[in-house]
């Protein structure tokens, strides 16, 4: 109501319309499987016969499920509160020096830091929620203003973490770790823990989102937030659970960031920017989008880095793609407001 | 003669004209047309780059400071053609959508310093850079340098004054406070961006250029998001929407610690070489946090043109 | 303005006094006074007479400026729109009424997270009501015509158990067709569930036809309530203050 999007008065004639809604729902429900796995036979086949095709699937795949995961905590964020975090980064980053604080002062290895970490990060993300941007929402700070508020968040956080943790970058004390042959690429064991997880908690998430009572309230409090306190629906428990979910997806983010190469203040925020496009891209469809165009920008990413012999120029025509793509397509969402 | 100033004083109060000098152009994009940019650092950067590359690497057959002026001018005008690129890529995305352009424009500034080497130097950077004119000992060089930069940037806000007062001040108020109102109005809003971020984004790259002569040193280290916040502090604390914001909140918040802490605060020595740059940062993120959540309109307060924008709050 | 306003009883279900109400500081209603009993209560006015804005500060998306709300006895004036909604108020805007990227059977659901009743039989009475819905529960409600996504917002406010059902303008845009069928369903939502029905109307006819008792609103002031058989042409233009 207050926040009511324009749910486009619809004046069409029931009967035409819901027999082409029926079909295009038919068609949409299925095929999700059925060309996810055409795509992954293809792929597979394909990379039995080009090495370098095999590189890019497997080290894409594997070194980038980071970018997954990231990417889809904050599309969670973005999609169902509105708002564009960028502070977000530094939840991926505290991850990462969570993930190693847990492993340096308990000893644990990095497999049983790495949720710990993760929650801890929920937690900084739940407690950035009700300090600041609560605050922000009940004084009506919102737009251009919000986002400012973000930058200056993740700003204070990238330095304020310095003297917690210290300024150098450091690594994670764990042995050497094993590599596993995948379709001919040696890969670290961790990394395909990541992959694991990536897998894992996607479909958790997406099962939440879809399946559960509370996925339920949050994809209608996102859909319209007056019609959805109208019936009921108590934002701050559901607002609170997307800050954690979205945290969580970030501090593992940051931890497998983390234990692919060092942690340094920077971690979060160099990845800032391809997260946003990701989002911003994968997100005109749905937060299975961001997925498939997270895995698609990882895998594009290695292959252009194998070409080229060098990720930063990778990453240029990347950022040129997909600026290229908002500029054709825009970045209206199809749904989603501010929760 | 100039025994007084400390060689590193001239590098703060330089640095502190800088920051003024975005922040004013930052004032008339955010403060007044309400234009996301969080991309200053690359327009800045380019026009430093652009400026550093072409004097160094290219031949000219005359001295300076017609070499200067010459590469100081090129500088300004690629960034106010990057300016009027980035301004048609986003002029009809919303602010997210704007975000990601400038952001992206300024990351890929960034890694085509970085990987650029043959020009640049790449990430260990390149010197060769002089001042257009040699009046003797560095300092005094550096000097009269900080003088002329006052001189650009009491102009920028000059400009931005007579902004202020003009039609086309009052179109990018429009712009700001009521988009789709202005353009049911006839008023081309894309154009007035366009205009906009041409300008001040050419602006930028001069003040580039200004930061190139002083360092005489190209480093992508210089060209950050750090850049671009430290204006943003600097304005939102002064007050986004007026004329003067920039000048007080820079004082306020860069000239605090790159003036008064650095050379006046009694602290110990091995603290300024990573806790006070770490320090002043976090302290620039809480200043921007803090400002925005308490008192959203800076220690200026609201603009200073209140029948105008209740004449235009009246159509909403 | 209401001058005599009977005492409310033990079944009044909806009590507003003086309220006072609008957007940002600017008031649209200036002080309404009103009871809703077991009945169907109407509110007729034109466009601009705060008829929206009245049914969204009952459902407390709106914040009270002056005066106050109570539902069932409990005062409601400072209460968030969910906590309003437990206490039995089901909430039908005119437009946005319906979640458009949610199926129809999740817009109801999201109903049926008040109280204690199964869902499946909530269901069963939603689709006895609205049996056009029970075959298209898959489909995404944005897709649907207005008639139907009516139905969905009425369905999800009825999943709710209600003691009071607030309609703002339930059948603006309808094909006539529609309008009498939607009337009849309102009436016999009434007097099978025993729920209050609090709807807005701008044709005084169509409105008359099934309301107990009418109040007009105009430029954001509420005539006497009066009973819908006592109304003529005079005294609808009195109130009008035509």
């Amino acid at each position: 109501m207050v926040q009511g999007l324009s749910n486009e008065p619809s004046g069409r004639v029931g009967g035409v319309d819901v027999e082409t809604s029926d079909l295009a729902v038919s068609l949409r429900s299925l095929p999700n499987w059925a060309i996810a796995l055409g795509a992954v036979v293809a792929l597979v086949v394909f990379a039995q016969f080009s090495e370098f095709v095999a590189e890019s699937l497997v080290i894409g795949a594997t070194e980038n499920a980071p970018l997954v995961l990231a990417a889809l905590g904050f599309a969670l964020l973005y999609r169902l509160t509105g708002l564009l975090n960028v502070a977000f980064a530094e939840t991926i980053t505290l991850g990462g020096y969570f993930a190693i604080w847990l492993t340096s002062s308990f000893s644990w290895g990095f497999a049983t830091a790495v949720l710990p970490a993760g929650i801890m990060a929920g937690a900084l993300s739940v407690v950035t929620y009700l300090l600041i941007f609560r605050v922000a929402r009940n004084r009506n700070v919102d737009g251009l203003e919000l986002i400012v508020i973000s930058f200056g968040l993740a700003l204070f956080l990238r330095h304020a973490l310095q003297f917690v943790f210290g300024y150098n970058t450091r690594f994670f004390e764990t042995p050497p770790p094993n590599t596993i042959n995948v379709f001919g690429v040696g890969v670290p064991s961790f990394r395909l823990l990541a992959v694991a997880s990536v897998a894992v908690l996607s479909i958790l998430i997406y099962q939440f989102i879809r399946r559960t009572s509370y996925g339920l309230q949050i994809r209608a409090l996102a859909s319209n937030d007056g019609l959805a306190q109208a019936s009921g629906v108590r934002p701050l428990t559901v607002t609170l659970l997307i800050w954690f979910v979205a945290g969580l997806a970030g501090g593992l983010a940051g931890a497998f960031y983390g234990v692919g190469s060092a942690v340094t203040p920077l971690l979060g925020s160099r990845q800032l920017l391809l997260i946003l496009l990701v989002v911003l891209v994968g997100g005109i469809w749905d937060l299975l989008g961001v997925v498939y165009v997270g895995i698609a920008t990882g895998i594009a990413l290695t292959a252009m880095t194998l070409l080229f012999g060098s990720d930063l120029y990778a990453q240029l025509i990347l950022i040129l793609f997909f600026l290229a793509m908002l500029k054709v397509r825009g970045n209206k969402l199809t749904d989603g407001s501010k929760v | 003669m100039l025994d007084w100033l400390d060689a590193f004083l001239i590098s703060g109060f330089f640095g502190v004209l800088q920051i003024i000098g975005l922040g004013l152009l930052v004032h008339l994009q955010m403060g007044l047309s309400r234009v996301a940019n969080f991309g200053v650092a690359g327009f800045w950067g380019l026009g430093l780059y652009v400026f550093g590359v072409l004097y160094i690497k290219v031949d000219w057959p005359f001295g300076d400071p017609f070499q200067f002026l010459i590469c100081a001018f090129l500088a300004t005008v690629a960034s106010g053609l990057a300016g009027l690129l980035v301004a048609w890529l986003i002029a009809d995305l919303d602010v997210d959508g704007a975000l990601v352009g400038t952001l992206g424009f300024a990351t890929v500034v960034l890694i085509l310093a970085t990987t650029q080497t043959e020009l640049t130097g790449g990430a260990t950077g390149l010197g060769g850079m002089r001042f257009p004119y040699d009046l003797g000992p560095a300092k005094t060089n550096e000097f009269v340098w900080v003088l002329i930069t006052t001189v650009l940037v009491g102009a920028i806000l000059l400009y931005v004054r007579w902004v202020h007062r003009s039609p086309y001040g009052r179109l990018l108020i429009a712009v700001g406070t009521n988009e789709p109102l202005a353009r049911s109005l006839g008023k081309s809003t894309t154009r007035a961006k366009l205009t906009l971020f041409a300008t001040t984004s050419a602006l930028m790259g001069l003040l580039g250029a200004m930061q190139g002569v002083m360092f005489r040193f190209l480093n992508p280290a210089t060209i950050t998001i750090n850049i671009t916040l430290a204006a943003l502090a600097g304005l939102i604390l002064g007050g986004i929407t007026r004329v003067w914001g920039a000048v007080v909140g820079v004082l306020f918040t860069v000239g605090l610690f790159d003036i008064v802490i650095q050379f006046y605060a009694p602290l110990p020595q091995e603290w300024f070489t990573q806790a006070i740059p770490v320090a002043r940062e976090a302290v620039f993120g809480a200043a921007l946090v803090l400002v925005l959540l308490f008192r959203p309109k800076g220690l200026l307060g609201e603009m200073k043109r209140p029948q105008l924008m209740r004449r235009i709050h009246d159509f909403n | 303005m209401a001058d005599t306003i009977t005492e409310p009883t033990t079944d009044t279900v909806l009590e507003v006094r003086n309220l006072r109400s609008g957007y940002g500081t600017v008031p649209v209603l200036n002080g309404i006074t009103f009871d809703v009993r077991n009945e169907i209560f109407t509110i007729l006015g034109s466009n601009g007479a705060g008829k929206t804005t009245l049914l969204a500060t009952l459902a407390r998306l709106i914040p009270v400026m002056d005066g106050s709300i109570h539902v069932q006895g409990q005062d409601v004036s400072n209460m968030p729109a969910y906590s309003t909604a437990r206490l039995g108020v089901g909430y039908v805007p005119q437009e946005s009424a319906v979640f458009p990227d949610l199926t129809i059977m999740e817009n109801l659901s999201i109903g049926a997270m008040i109280g204690k009743r199964s869902t499946e039989e909530r269901l069963e009475e939603v689709f006895d009501t609205f049996p056009d819905l029970r075959t298209k529960t898959h489909l995404r409600a944005g897709n649907l015509s207005g008639g139907e996504s009516r139905m969905v917002a009425c369905g999800r406010a009825l999943m709710q158990d209600p003691q009071l059902l607030l309609l703002d303008e339930p059948t603006a845009g309808l094909s006539p067709l529609y309008v009498e069928q939607f009337f009849e369903t309102i009436e016999l939502i009434h007097k099978t569930r025993n729920v209050a029905v609090l709807l807005t109307e701008q044709n005084a006819t169509k409105a008359l036809g099934i309301a107990d008792r009418v109040m007009v609103l105009s430029l954001g002031e509420g005539s006497e309530p009066l009973d819908a058989g006592d109304v003529t042409t005079e005294r609808l233009k009195e109130a009008y203050k035509l």
